[in-house]
């Protein structure tokens, strides 16, 4: 898919399966429930796992520990249970991919990678550059997240 | 006051190129109006029933006489002359232009304001108490802790798109003047004798559809934990809020749903998690924030001016609104003088450019530069000497800003009503100058003594009447516009839903309504009681009585 990742804009192979798409050969990203079904039941599963708003977070949890990519779907821009999502899998200790995708728009990028998203596939009509851009709003943050910056109260602390 | 540092300002200078951009980007076509929408309610701008309205940030109701002017300058250049104080201490524009949104945003930048959060289902403007700092019950100053919180919720990642709007208030004094049992956290400074200064935490209190008294989360938070209590309460909000239908998405709903013990759980655990993080307030970090807010370097004055008794015994009209519009201080010899943006002939909270110029040197002559914003739609110089009393209100009185109606009657809430927003069913501002017309009389309105009249032109409740002592509520019924009364809110302490009186009254009769109602408590008040307490005494049935027997 195409993804912005490390600041720049990007095509990796991973694909988002549905729940009604035969399997195919390659990396695929799974639904909660799918993933589950065709995941090993213990140890790394090959398929990434593919977050939905309504997913229970201690089920998300223990599949991403087993995951080499989570996917958080946005169905709206303005469903912001991804971003607690996202945040609740970093302190949780997620450590590999964790990536946007679905409703994802350039004006929501500052935020989405502060609560600890590493990769973004942008909805069709948004450009990476214009994305990329969007990742640079701000230039401080007030703040303590997922991203771990330091807050203006403590850039003020440190003299 | 709080003073922006190279941080903040950095900050909201890079806030007004963003907007500039999205703006841009909008009316170049390349933003969907769909997308546009929560971006432009995060700047406080709403598309309204004219033109689009901007409603102003102003942090706990604080401004400085600087701010004041550029509001003043911002009215004359890019709205009709005057603005309208909101009952969460912000300002609103009713007539700017969508265009010129961004070039009013740069200007409020030179003057450390902006309209951040004013609106949009994120953490709005925290409110607090107008009479922060001077009032002489005060267990703590508010503003400190006000001031963290704004800074936390400014440009949250994970809580700029939750379920709802989130509305926070803290009061820090005996008496609570910041309504903090209806908003979402209400926070209230408690000292206790072992555990020091902390404060009790309210879940879930509002006003809209479904309103709710907030109820006790937390008897005693410590201070340190402010910002990790709060970010527990939220990130809870924000997973588990509904979604589905935006008249049951408020925090009120999910914790009247989940029960406040099992919602507590869900806090407290979240809370437990994060609680020893970089979210813990250090004393240091208090002290820093503290000490924005210096006390004044207060003159040693006499508690009590000959001169000021001597103009009050001359002059009646004076000696009137040193009685309602002055408030104790705490320091002696001074007083907190309320300016009354309720004048007669003015829909209630409206101020001119010129007024607002005119306090903006008052302020700075009287007051060490400072106005604040109430609850209740007026302003307040917190400051003044009693010396200078007479010579002030000789000078609001000439701007109109002298009625001698606080606490009273016609110190009316009112929201702008079907006149200007687009979500009202019924008119407001014309009922509130029906009201004044009738009851013009001072003399019988400081008889009837302390009222609150609350009044909404749909059941959102920006007008709060559901916690007025005499509520109204616009309504439309087959188009044409009826009034609901409900008797016995309380928004401060003991806070209660006021209870509806019975159907609606036509637009004409509202005020031949209020006529009735205070009759009866003529008839039947006790010695000092107010009208609010007749009622909880006596409950609904009297006044139902008398209102519906004239209708009749």
């Amino acid at each position: 898919m195409r993804i912005v990742k490390d600041g720049r804009a990007q095509h990796d192979a991973w694909t988002v399966v549905a729940d009604d798409v035969p399997l195919a050969p390659g990396l695929s990203v799974l639904p909660l429930a799918r993933w589950l079904a065709e995941s090993p039941a213990a140890g790394a599963s090959p398929f990434g796992l593919l977050v939905r708003a309504d997913d229970e977070l201690g089920a998300v949890l223990a599949a991403a520990s087993r995951s080499p990519l989570v996917a958080v779907e946005f169905s709206s821009f303005t469903d912001g249970r991804g971003y607690s999502f996202a945040y609740q899998l970093r302190a949780a200790g997620y450590i590999g991919d964790l990536r946007a995708v679905g409703d994802v728009l350039r004006d929501q990028a500052f935020y989405l990678a502060r609560c600890g998203f590493s990769s973004f596939a942008p909805a069709a009509h948004v450009t990476s550059a214009d994305f990329v851009a969007g990742l640079a709003d701000f230039s401080l943050v007030y703040q303590s997240a997922a991203d771990h910056r330091s807050s203006v109260q403590r850039l003020r602390q440190a003299g | 006051m709080y003073q922006y540092d190279d941080y903040d300002q950095r900050l909201v200078d890079e806030r007004v190129t963003q907007f500039r951009d999205q703006t841009r980007r909008f009316l170049a076509g390349t933003l969907s109006e769909e997308e546009f929408r929560p971006l432009r309610l995060m700047n406080g701008l709403y598309i309204q029933r004219h033109a689009p309205m901007l409603r102003v940030a102003i942090p706990y109701g604080l401004l400085s006489s600087t701010q004041l002017r550029m509001l003043a300058h911002i009215a004359a250049t890019y709205d009709r002359g005057y603005g309208h104080f909101s009952t969460r201490q912000n300002i609103q524009f009713n007539w700017p232009t969508l265009e010129s949104v961004p070039d009013i945003l740069a200007d409020l930048a030179t003057v450390q304001m902006h309209a951040i959060q004013t609106s949009g289902n994120c953490v709005r403007n925290i409110t607090s108490d107008a009479f922060a700092g001077v009032a002489p019950d005060e267990i703590d100053d508010p503003r400190p802790y006000c001031e963290l919180l704004r800074q936390w919720s400014t440009f949250h990642p994970e809580f700029s798109y939750l379920p709802r709007k989130f509305k926070i208030a803290v009061s820090g004094a005996l008496a609570d003047r910041a309504a903090t049992a209806f908003h979402d956290i209400g926070l209230r400074l408690v000292r206790d004798t072992e555990r020091g200064l902390g404060m009790q935490v309210l879940v879930g209190g509002g006003q809209g559809r479904t309103p709710k008294v907030g109820v006790v989360l937390r008897e005693f938070l410590p201070l340190e934990d402010l910002l990790s209590y709060t970010e527990a309460i939220l990130r809870i909000y924000n997973q588990f809020g509904r979604r589905d239908n935006k008249y049951k998405a408020r925090i009120k709903i999910l914790v009247a749903a989940l029960g406040i013990e099992a919602f507590g759980r869900l806090v407290e655990a979240e809370w437990a998690r994060i609680r020893d993080s970089v979210l813990r307030l250090e004393e240091s970090d208090l002290a820093a924030m503290r000490a924005h807010f210096p006390r004044p370097a207060y003159q040693s004055v006499p508690a009590e001016d000959v001169m000021t008794a001597a103009w009050a015994a001359m002059e009646p009209g004076f000696a009137r609104w040193l009685k309602r519009n002055t408030r104790a201080h705490r320091e002696a010899g001074y007083r907190a003088v309320v300016v009354s943006l309720k004048a007669p002939d003015v829909a209630p909270g409206d101020v001119t450019a010129g007024q607002m110029e005119a306090l903006a040197g008052l302020a700075d002559q009287y007051s060490w530069g400072e106005i604040r914003v109430t609850y209740d739609q007026n302003l307040v110089l917190a400051d003044v000497r009693e010396t200078d009393l007479h010579a002030l209100w000789r000078v609001l009185d000439e701007h109109g800003l002298a009625t001698a109606n606080i606490g009273l009657l016609t110190d009316m809430i009112c929201c702008p009503g079907l006149d200007f927003c687009s979500l009202a069913n019924a008119r407001s501002i014309p009922i509130a100058a029906q009201i004044n017309a009738r009851f013009a009389d001072l003399d019988y309105l400081h008889d009837i003594g302390e009222l609150e009249l609350k009044m909404s032109g749909c059941m959102n409740a920006c007008g709060h009447h559901h916690v007025g002592h005499i509520g109204i509520l616009g309504v439309d019924k087959n188009g044409e516009e009826f009034y609901q009364i409900t008797l016995g809110g309380i928004a401060g302490d003991g806070a209660r839903l006021g209870e509806r009186l019975g159907p609606g009254v036509t637009a004409d009769a509202v005020a031949d309504t209020i006529e009735a109602l205070l009759s009866v408590y003529v008839e039947l008040r006790e010695e000092d009681e107010r009208f609010v307490d007749t009622v909880s005494r006596c409950g609904v049935a009297p006044f139902k009585d008398r209102v519906y027997a004239v209708a009749a």
